[in-house]
């Protein structure tokens, strides 16, 4: 009996799961294969339309120097949606983590809602955040703002409740042992440990939030987004190369000073 | 009524557990009690339902006549503001200077606005520097509290504890993270302190040396019960090992039960000796 068991050749991992990896590859490369034939791609037109790429790609390579001034005006407003809604937002969220993460919620009910309600908001994409928001007030900047503010206080929200819930209980069970009240704990007890994480996850998501107010241009609120639909219908090459510089060094300057920022702050905390 | 706290019948449990069947104990002013057992005997649920950072289930804590099992919200902590708490793992503010740490033992005496201005009365930071003065650590007022040593650290504990004025005072393993030294300076000064300011202090402690070495009375909880009181002195190595002995254990055996609440003090010291013995 004890021979059999070791001429018996040994498995790395138990037949259950060896026949289970190919049985999902094979299922995946089925899904793939349907969605492509779902798509109905054209690949022959595809291919009829390549040989114009250099006849295309050559009206790309053209600076439009009369552009640059108004594109860097409507970059500025973009830029400035982008900060006000992330200010509006990061105080909604400041308010709202508190009372929902774990270990500071003055009611566990109301910490399941906000908790409920920030998962709902992120699974609905941004953009049609600002449809409905359009919808309900209008086309304009102020749509644009508020929509903004829900992906915002979505990401926010959610980052802030996981660094307050990471402080565990220790110094609030302190302050509570005192005497203190609610709003006293979260002011002298947490928040002095978790100033620098906050400012580090609002500074990541200044990067987002300009991006978005860029591509809120597509739904008609106004900036450098809207100015580049409105180039790219009317096939204004050198224009839209223009903007799109414009867009780029943008972001890249914002990438490079926010990193700085966080590593400041992080900096900071490790100190 | 000289007791400052009485305790009659606490009960907790978590789920099916039972942390706590029926304790009942009453402390006095100036005295300081230690409780030991085993882990797991409900040392820190007991002591943490007296200023009801656990809530009981059953039984009545009189804390300076007010009933603490009843109380809620605004009243509840006016209470806890009498009673001062220091933890295992000093639980101070990390980023925050000493001074500020021990001036959050008037938090829960002070109006919000006063307390959001940062607005201390000048007597009270006479008073905190004082306290910091009394464990030599006045001159690292303005220092970080996560920059201290763990000896220092719960130096400030005390601190900020007795800065609430307490009449009670609760301390949960206070010196289970200090080395030997650190742990006989910490509770060198607690009990000094509670014979200074006429304090009622309750220590939870892990070792035995230390609650013979400074306990006028000593607690032996035992899978939630009180399987020995009485002075450092009628506590034998026998006993003491019978209290920290697993599972079936002959003191255990013999006082099961309910009846083991209602023994007189005196009866239930005779008993761990003669079943020690
Ligand atoms: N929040 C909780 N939820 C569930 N069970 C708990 C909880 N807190 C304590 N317990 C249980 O209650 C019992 C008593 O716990 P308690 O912390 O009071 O023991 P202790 O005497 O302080 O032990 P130690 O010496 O290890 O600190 C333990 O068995 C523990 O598992
Ligand atoms: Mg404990």
């Amino acid at each position: 009996m004890k021979m059999k068991e070791t001429a018996k050749k040994i498995q790395l991992t138990p037949l259950s799961t060896a026949l289970k990896t190919p049985l999902i590859a094979a299922l995946l490369v089925t899904v793939f294969v349907v969605s492509v034939m779902a798509l109905h791609l054209d690949i022959a037109k595809f291919q009829s339309r390549l040989a114009n790429i250099g006849k295309t790609l050559s009206h790309f390579v053209a600076f439009d120097i009369p552009t640059l001034p108004k594109a860097l005006l409507e970059m500025l407003s973009s830029i400035s949606l982008g900060i006000g809604a992330l200010a509006i937002g990061s105080v909604i969220s400041l308010a709202l983590s508190f009372l929902a993460a774990a270990n500071t919620t003055p009611n566990r009910f109301l910490a399941a809602s906000i908790k409920g309600g920030i998962a709902l908001i992120r699974a609905v994409p941004a953009l049609v955040w600002v449809l409905m928001v359009i919808a309900s007030i209008g086309f304009g900047n102020t749509s644009g703002l508020v929509g903004l503010l829900f992906p915002t206080c979505g990401y926010l929200i959610k980052s802030f409740i996981a660094s307050i819930e990471d402080k565990g209980m220790g110094t609030i069970e302190a302050l509570q042992a005192t005497g203190a009240g609610w709003f006293e704990i979260m002011l002298f007890g947490v928040l002095p440990g978790l100033l620098t994480s906050l400012l580090s996850w609002t500074s990541m998501r200044l990067e987002h939030n300009i991006a978005e107010s860029i591509s809120l241009g597509m739904v008609g609120v106004s900036g450098v987004g809207s100015m580049l639909m409105r180039a790219l219908g009317n096939y204004h090459y050198a224009e839209i190369t223009t903007i799109t510089v414009v867009i780029f060094v943008t972001m890249l300057t914002v990438e490079l000073a926010v990193g700085q920022v966080r590593k400041k702050l992080n900096g900071d905390t490790t100190k | 009524m000289t007791q400052v706290l009485s305790v009659c019948d606490l009960r907790k449990r978590y789920g099916k557990f039972e942390a706590l069947r029926g304790v009942d104990l009453d402390f006095e002013p100036g005295k300081f009690t230690v409780i030991i057992g085993p882990s797991g005997a409900g040392k820190s649920t007991f002591i943490r339902c007296i200023n009801r950072m656990v809530d009981p289930d059953g039984g009545e804590i009189v804390f300076d006549s007010a009933h603490m099992e009843q109380l809620r919200g605004a009243a509840l902590r006016q209470r806890r503001a009498m009673i001062g708490m220091i933890f295992q793992h000093y639980n101070l503010v990390a980023r925050t200077n000493v001074l500020r740490n021990v001036l959050h033992g008037r938090l829960g005496y002070m109006p919000l606005w006063k307390s959001l201005l940062g607005a201390y009365p000048e007597s009270e930071k006479r008073r905190a520097l004082d306290l910091l003065d009394e464990v030599g650590l006045s001159d690292q007022m303005y220092k970080r509290a996560d920059t201290l040593s763990g000896g220092q650290m719960q130096r400030v504990g005390i601190c900020r504890a007795l800065m609430q004025a307490p009449k009670l005072l609760l301390a949960d393993e206070p010196i289970a993270s200090l080395d030997p030294k650190s742990a006989e300076v910490v509770m060198e000064h607690l009990k000094q302190t509670t014979k200074q300011r006429g304090l009622c202090c309750i220590v939870n402690l892990h070792q035995v040396e230390f609650a013979r070495k400074y306990a006028d009375r000593i607690i032996g909880l035992k899978a939630g019960r009180v399987v020995f009181e009485g002075s450092p002195a009628t506590l034998s190595d026998a006993v003491a090992r019978d209290i920290y002995e697993n599972a079936e254990s002959r003191l255990e055996n013999q006082l099961t039960g309910a009846d083991i609440a209602r023994i007189e003090d005196e009866e239930r010291v005779a008993l761990c000796e003669t079943v020690a013995a």
